[in-house]
């Protein structure tokens, strides 16, 4: 109740009126009835009556807090004096009292359990209906906002300055154009922005531009992208650093630590939108279709490897010119063996597996090859983009390199 | 104030009215007004007057601006295009802000896209003081909670260079 005192809110002095008009109305008519009911009862009533005519008995403590809300009772009570509404008065008294039996046995029943101990406070919140609880919950609410230091409360927007004229909700449209260093830098720039920049959305269309649109594990991410994004480039530039020479190190670490200040250009930026929130079968024809291809089958085309040119989704390659699809997974058949060193690689991919062949069958085939000469041995030739690749020496790490070594072709 | 269906009917330029929260009237083509999303539909919906209570004159005559330029947009034209973007978002802040604000109300995606570009290259590459310079923000952080988000996020500051110029 004490939180009600020091607050003057209009909204809230407006509550209370309507609070006390009830209450005024009904302690009115009930004093008399009180005194004649039983005991339990009226010891349920006690602080009611207390506290809305304080005069008249012990005052405790905590009643005093009341006192101000007694003046307003007071004004209410000449308002209504004026107003001569009588009968009216005496209907709604006869209602409130119907409720007041509610909340009487509720009283008696906070009496017996062992809150007893705190008699003033259990009854205190037992008078105190619902509304007004759920109020004072709020207003603890905000002042835990507006003074603690607590990290888990973000702000609802920026205080200060110029980012403060702009709808939260546009801030996510700026920071998609960032890099995830310049989101961790505004990460430190204030708590809101924290907020802001560690969205989900942001984080995982980066780690998807960084390493494409497959999880490292098949298994459902059990953390933030934001955190997977941080751990992911944590292990990448382990790794990177224990495959390089000594004396190179520095300049691989800056090399990969650059990766982290790649901004997502600005077409794939809006790309976003469509792509990456479809299932695989929505990309590839969303694809289909701005590239003007239809669903309909071309026949005179024989797609592979060696002739196409393909649009990677995930696992899936579309071909360039006719749309159809090659799904590269386990099952490919595409694949080729790479007369070198026996491996199955898919022509239109480019994606290595596993020989089937046992390691003594792989050195039988190795001897034969000896054996046999070695114009033979047809390397794998092909015309397409991929086959070109792989001739190149298929040690690309990503598309950028790819893109590199293909114009020596 | 052309009515809507006569005129579309006889081939003429279809005119629509745009109406700034300041009362101001502007009349435009259809063919230049569809860019926008939120208005397209109104449109479609059959207004030829539009009301734009959350766009002021300033604001609106920009991005009118931006409208009638971007309707002209052609295989030819696209350097003239790029040097229109780069000098239209060169101002204030607070013109910018203005801006986005009612590019969002209105779904102009490319204004959006430009806009949000702009303001994003003021903080590319900045240290955080920097940026908390730039666009005046207030730290809020507590000493030992600014310490605690920096240890988070310690992997990006190593061997990065950060410009703390305020430009």
């Amino acid at each position: 109740m004490a939180i009600f005192d020091d607050d003057d809110d209009e909204p809230l002095a407006q509550f209370l009126e309507s609070e006390i008009f009830t209450l005024s109305d009904q302690d009115e008519e009930m004093v008399e009835d009180i005194l004649d009911e039983d005991d339990v009862k009226r010891r349920g009533k006690r602080f009611k009556v207390d506290g809305f005519e304080g005069e008249e008995e012990r005052i405790t403590k905590k009643m005093r807090v009341l006192e101000d809300e007694d003046e307003i009772e007071g004004k209410e009570k000449r308002k209504q004096d004026e107003e001569e509404e009588e009968e009216k008065r005496e209907a709604k008294a006869m209602k409130i009292e119907e409720e007041e039996e509610d909340e009487e046995e509720k009283v008696k029943a906070l009496l017996s359990s062992p809150s007893l101990s705190a008699p003033v406070e259990a009854e205190a919140e037992c008078e105190s209906s619902p509304p007004r609880m759920s109020q004072s919950v709020m207003d603890n609410n905000n002042s835990v906002a507006s003074t603690s230091n607590n990290m888990e409360q973000v702000p609802s927007r920026i205080e200060t300055g110029i980012l403060s004229k702009v709808p939260p909700e546009l801030l996510r449209h700026i920071l998609k154009f960032l890099s995830p260093e310049d989101l961790v830098a505004c990460t430190m720039v204030c708590k809101f922005l924290n907020f802001a920049a560690s969205d989900e959305s942001l984080w995982r269309w980066l780690y998807r531009m960084r390493w494409g649109l497959l999880l490292p594990t098949r298994k459902p991410r059990d953390c933030a992208w934001k955190k997977l994004y941080i751990q992911r480039d944590a292990d990448d530039m382990m790794e990177f650093v224990r495959n390089t020479p000594t004396e190179f190190k520095e300049y691989y670490i800056q090399m990969q630590a650059a990766k982290r200040s790649q901004a997502p250009p600005p077409s794939q930026v809006s790309d976003d939108r469509i792509i990456l929130d479809k299932t695989i079968a929505d990309q590839v024809s969303i694809w289909k279709k701005s590239k003007g291809l239809g669903d309909k089958v071309v026949i005179d085309h024989v797609c592979s490897g060696d002739t196409c040119t393909y649009y990677q989704i995930g696992d899936v390659y579309v071909c360039e010119k006719t749309g159809h699809v090659h799904v590269c997974d386990d099952t490919c058949r595409e694949v080729v063996p790479d007369p070198i060193n026996g491996l199955l690689v898919c022509t239109i991919s480019g994606r290595c597996f596993d020989s089937m062949l046992s390691p003594s069958e792989m050195e039988l085939d190795g001897e034969q090859q000896q054996v046999g000469t070695t114009d033979e041995a047809e390397p794998f030739m092909g015309s397409g983009r991929f086959a070109r690749a792989y001739l190149l020496g298929y040690n690309c790490d990503d598309e950028k390199e790819l893109e590199d070594a293909l114009r020596f072709c | 104030m052309a009515s809507s269906s006569s005129s579309s009917k006889t081939g003429l330029k279809k005119m629509l009215t745009l109406k700034s929260s300041d009362g101001d009237e502007f009349e435009l083509e259809e063919s230049i007004v569809i860019q926008c999303q939120t208005i397209k539909h109104m449109v479609e919906d059959g207004f030829s007057l539009i009301p734009l209570q959350n766009v002021d004159t300033k604001t609106l005559t920009k991005i009118i601006e931006y409208m009638k330029k971007h309707a002209e947009k052609t295989e030819s034209n696209k350097e003239e295009i790029k040097n229109f973007n780069k000098e239209f978002v060169k101002g204030s802040f607070d013109d910018q802000f203005e801006l986005v604000s009612a590019a969002n109300y209105l779904h102009i995606n490319g204004l959006m896209d430009l806009l949000c570009q702009s303001i994003a290259d003021r903080i590319n590459n900045k240290s955080v003081r920097a940026v908390r310079e730039i666009f005046n923000i207030s730290n809020d952080y507590t000493p030992d909670e600014e310490e605690k988000v920096r240890d988070e996020h310690k992997w990006a500051h190593e061997g990065g260079e950060f410009d703390e110029s305020l430009d």
